[in-house]
């Protein structure tokens, strides 16, 4: 399920429920108060029966002294407009009676109820008003019609007498019946209206979540340039944002592999193109040579050619083992002077002790010098310098010079400036990256600055000892 | 005669690939760069282009696309073996592609299918009496049918296309058994005295003492 929906379920069920119970709540305690009103107003009213009652049979019991049942029903009858009223007496036997409907049930259960309280109704007061002021009610459900039985005991005869009043009291019934109906449809539209806020306000709010989504797919299947881009300060927008971090990491490992098996692949293809030109070569003359006679012209050229291509290959062969094989744990660095190396101490070498594998840098040199050679160059120098960082080897020639666009890539393996193989002198388009490892092992770097028709300088820094 | 240029910035290379399309009877001309080969193609009718991709000035690709409406049949030649490489020149219209390192027969069986289909191709070869037709692999001396088997017919092939050469017993054995030679001179030996015979060329077919034969005719 849907995040949104899952929220917009929640959350409105919540909103649905914490309503319903406020709406009873509120409904139950009005109806509550409305019952304890109609309760007191009809105990009033009971009451002030009751002394009507109690008033006419005082007046019989003063004319002649004794009170028959029939005096007590013909005070009844008298007093009685309005309310149904009944007398029971001791053993509930009515005496009289105007009830639309008789439930002795109740009248039971009052009585019963009377003498569980009645030892705690206040005997002063008792004393006082020569009579019992203990009124309880009942509500019945009568045929649907909710009424309140409202009883008190007199004394009138010698014995005491049960008076009992009913009221219908359905109207505060039907009032609560229309209130919660009424609560019903505010509700069910409480609940609609909360359904709808909800379920947008959880769109709005998940819509970064679903931009997320769409962008790791989108990174997923291979546009690692893909970024969300979310500036809310939120915890979505810490996560978008840590996210679009977690992407950049990834595009740029992506890309650093790309370009390593990119570099491996030009390595490869290089490297079988080198091969594949000489072969060619070699096997083309010594068939030549094998399958017929040839003149001896041609066949002094075919052994040439094929002894210059098998040369060119095992030197291909040595410096690309050289390549693959070298790195700091077979480098035998020692403090030695730098003439060794460059040559007399003069006005170009400033003496001072290097620490390197001399066999290597002498090697990186001679590298150099060669491409300067290819460069066409009629002057070649090399000078050293101390400075406060290092001893600095500078290789200068005027040759042809390195178009700037080819800096950058004349370090890569087999490439060549010139690739116009008709000319003779043709290196293995090794040396440059030869040296750049070579150096990498010293810590040091190639650095290259030329100009096309003055010439080049390639300097690097070597680390001094005493 | 046929005009082919080879356009290839290896001069040995290209020295080798002149030297075997010359002896088959071809008009050679070289170049090493594009713009050189450019020139020539100019001022210069060509039947066949032989060029190679990876060529200073201009590339073979972008010579290709000049050639094309020329209507010359090419043949690339190319270091990059790989499908893509493959696929992109025979697209922009070469006519067959050759992969580094390859072998001259490869190459000059190449050039003559080329230009077969370019219906510039030579089917017929004539030495002397002699004509053979190179499709219909039948021989005809003065006029008269001569049956020959496969091997016989490749032999006598392989001699006429290097006439007056001396050719050595290994690689004769080698192009026509297409086996690696082990020093079983009979076989050849054999089938060389049969074309003898049949073809009436005893004088004709030279045995080189301890090397190999050669066929000697007026060339």
């Amino acid at each position: 399920m849907k995040f949104s929906t899952k929220l917009t379920l929640s959350i409105t069920t919540l909103i649905f429920l914490l309503f319903s119970l406020g709406g009873h709540l509120m409904i139950q305690q009005s109806f509550d108060y409305a019952r304890e009103e109609a309760q007191r107003q009809f105990a009033k009213e009971h009451i002030s029966q009751r002394l009507l009652l109690e008033n006419h049979l005082f007046g019989k019991q003063l004319d002649d002294q004794k009170l028959t049942a029939q005096d007590v029903v013909q005070a009844a009858k008298s007093t009685n407009h309005f309310r149904g009223l009944a007398l029971y007496d001791q053993q509930l036997i009515p005496l009289y009676s105007s009830l639309v409907m008789e439930d002795p049930d109740v009248l039971k259960k009052l009585i019963k109820n009377e003498r569980a309280i009645g030892n705690q109704i206040d005997t002063a007061y008792h004393d006082k008003y020569l009579m019992t002021t203990f009124t309880d009610y009942k509500v019945v459900d009568l045929d649907g019609k909710q009424t309140m039985f409202i009883y008190t005991r007199l004394t009138a005869l010698h014995e005491p007498l049960y008076m009992v009043n009913t009221y219908d009291v359905s109207y505060v019934y039907e009032e609560r019946k229309r209130q919660y109906i009424h609560f019903l449809y505010i509700d069910a539209l409480i609940l609609i209206l909360a359904a709808i806020s909800v379920l947008l306000l959880s769109r709005l709010m998940t819509s970064p979540l679903k931009k997320l989504t769409k962008v790791s797919e989108e990174i997923a299947n291979g546009a690692y340039d893909r970024r969300i881009r979310l500036d809310t300060p939120d915890e979505i927008g810490l996560v978008a944002q840590s996210f679009d971090k977690m992407a950049d990491a990834v595009e740029s490992k992506i890309h650093e592999l790309e370009r390593m098996v990119q570099a491996r692949d030009d390595f490869v293809s290089n490297f079988s193109h080198e091969l594949k030109t000489p072969m060619t070569t070699m096997m083309g003359y010594a068939d030549l040579l094998r399958s017929r006679e040839n003149e001896r012209e041609l066949q002094i050229k075919a052994a040439d050619y094929i002894y210059k291509e098998t040369k060119r290959l095992s030197e291909l062969g040595l410096k690309l083992m050289d390549l693959m094989s070298l790195s700091e744990e077979y480098i035998q660095k020692e403090c030695v002077p730098v003439t060794k190396m460059i040559g007399d101490a003069g006005e170009h070498v400033e003496f001072a002790h290097v620490f390197v594998d001399r066999i290597l840098i002498q090697s990186v040199l001679h590298n150099l010098k060669q491409n300067a050679e290819q460069a066409e160059a009629s002057e070649i120098h090399v000078s050293g310098k101390i400075s406060n960082q290092g001893y600095i080897v500078t290789v200068w020639d005027n040759g042809k010079g390195i178009p700037e666009h080819e800096i950058e890539r004349i370090k890569e393996p087999f490439y060549q400036i010139d690739p116009s193989r008709t000319s003779g002198r043709r290196g293995s388009g090794l040396g440059l990256a030869l040296c750049e490892k070579i150096l990498k092992a010293h810590g040091a770097e190639l650095e290259i600055s030329s100009q096309v028709g003055k010439g080049t300088s390639v300097s690097f820094k070597l680390e001094c000892c005493e | 005669m046929l005009n082919i240029l080879v356009v290839e910035d290896n001069h040995s290379i290209l020295e080798l690939i002149e030297l075997n399309l010359a002896r088959r009877g071809y008009n050679c001309d070289t170049a090493s760069d594009g713009q050189q080969a450019a020139n020539l193609i100019e001022t210069n009718h060509y039947d066949l282009i032989l060029l190679d991709i990876m060529l200073p000035e201009i590339d073979g690709y972008e010579l290709l696309a000049y050639i094309e409406p020329l209507h010359i049949p090419v043949i690339f030649i190319t270091a990059k073996g790989s499908l893509r490489d493959r696929v992109r020149g025979l697209h922009l219209g070469a006519d067959d592609y050759i992969v580094k390192p390859f072998e001259m027969e490869e190459l000059v069986a190449r050039v003559e299918a080329v230009l077969r289909r370019a219906g510039k191709g030579n089917t017929l070869l004539t030495l002397e009496d002699v004509e053979i037709d190179l499709i219909a692999r039948t021989v005809k001396k003065q006029g008269k049918m001569i049956n020959l088997t496969m091997k016989e017919f490749d032999l006598l092939v392989t001699l006429a296309q290097n006439k007056n050469i001396v050719l050595y017993r290994p690689y004769l054995f080698e192009k026509i058994w297409g086996e690696d030679w082990e020093d079983d001179t009979r076989t050849i030996d054999l089938h060389v005295q049969r074309l003898r015979k049949k073809m009436d060329w005893s004088d004709k077919i030279k045995t080189i003492y301890r090397l190999g034969y050669k066929l000697e005719v007026e060339s």
